[in-house]
């Protein structure tokens, strides 16, 4: 496996100088147009002539490919914006940081939902309910790793639910359910607390 | 010596070069999408599969678009394939036969 280093020459295709150049191996940062990432500390070849990037050596492809997955794990569902209140109450209740937190809740239920399926049964039918339904002016973006979002939503498919919106609105109902009413199930209350506490520390 | 430009001798070329790591990537638009090799979304590995599995009507090989490269003889090699359901596209050249500058350099890798 060639590996280069900061400071090696080779060659490469200019395109601002439009021919064949001398290209010397340098760490850039590297701005991914498509998903907007800025990667640091990437290794590419620069133009001799004119200081243009223009090539990038194969062994800088990792370190695209985990600033890629990691925007990739930015997940996003139009939520009506009462809702988005209801989840913002239950952050509140628990001394959380807003934002970390209700990432944190919908992990939280997704990854129960995927083994649950008494919960899944709860999140099928509060997709319909009042506070899940109408006008979604809210944004719930959150990250999240591809695999758990693919693997509930394939569980959620078998029951109905057939879009990651509908999966995510549900499950959100379901724990205002949870957690917005009194007593909150002990258990439940600890995880709460749990994830609240992470939330602060993140 | 000029590198023959046939089928079988531009696919053992960029596959040699895959093996050996000889391998960069044109710092293009788009790159995240239309070049998966350089960003990591397929490995070398997966290249190769692709392209020991292409037949000689999968290739096509054309002058450089930079004039001044296609004026030097620079061929760029278009492997395009449909396998396992998916339609690959790959499309590289090389600027030099002598080491130690004879990478392969891509400019698309995508499905």
């Amino acid at each position: 496996m060639q590996i280069w280093k900061a400071g090696d020459t080779s060659v490469g295709m200019c395109e601002a100088c439009g021919d064949q150049v001398r290209t010397r191996f340098e760490y850039q940062t590297v701005r991914l147009e498509q998903t907007k990432v800025e990667v640091p500390g990437v290794l590419v070849g620069v133009c001799q002539v004119c200081g243009t990037v223009a090539t990038i050596p194969q062994q800088s492809a990792p370190k695209l490919r985990a600033a890629r997955e990691r925007k990739l794990r930015s997940v996003e569902a139009r939520i009506p914006l009462e809702l988005e209140d209801a989840i913002g109450m239950i952050a509140v209740n628990f001394a959380a940081r807003a934002e970390p937190f209700k990432g944190a809740l919908a992990r939280y239920y997704l990854d129960r939902v995927c083994h649950e399926p008494t919960l899944l049964a709860r999140a099928v039918a509060a997709s319909q309910s009042r506070l899940a339904t109408g006008s979604a002016g809210g944004r719930f973006t959150f990250r999240c790793e591809q695999a758990l979002r693919q693997e509930a939503l394939r569980v959620a498919s078998r029951a109905g639910i057939t879009t990651w919106a509908t999966l995510v609105r549900g499950l959100l109902v379901v724990a205002t359910e949870d957690a917005l009413h009194e007593p909150v199930p002990k258990r439940l209350h600890a995880d709460l607390h749990a994830l609240a506490l992470a939330a602060v520390a993140g | 010596m000029k590198p023959p430009e046939g089928f079988l001798a531009a696919r053992t070329r960029v596959i040699a070069a895959l093996k050996d790591g000889r391998v960069q990537h044109d710092a293009r638009d788009a790159l995240a999408e239309k070049n998966l090799l350089a960003v990591g979304a397929v490995t070398p590995a997966e290249v190769i599969s692709v392209l020991e599995r292409c037949r000689g009507g999968d290739h096509t090989a054309s002058p450089h678009h930079a004039s001044a490269l296609a004026d030097r003889g620079v061929k760029v090699h278009v492997f395009e394939t449909a396998q396992s359901g998916e339609c690959w596209y790959i499309k590289a050249y090389f600027l030099s036969a002598a080491p130690p500058d004879d990478n392969a350099i891509f400019i698309s890798v995508h499905h």
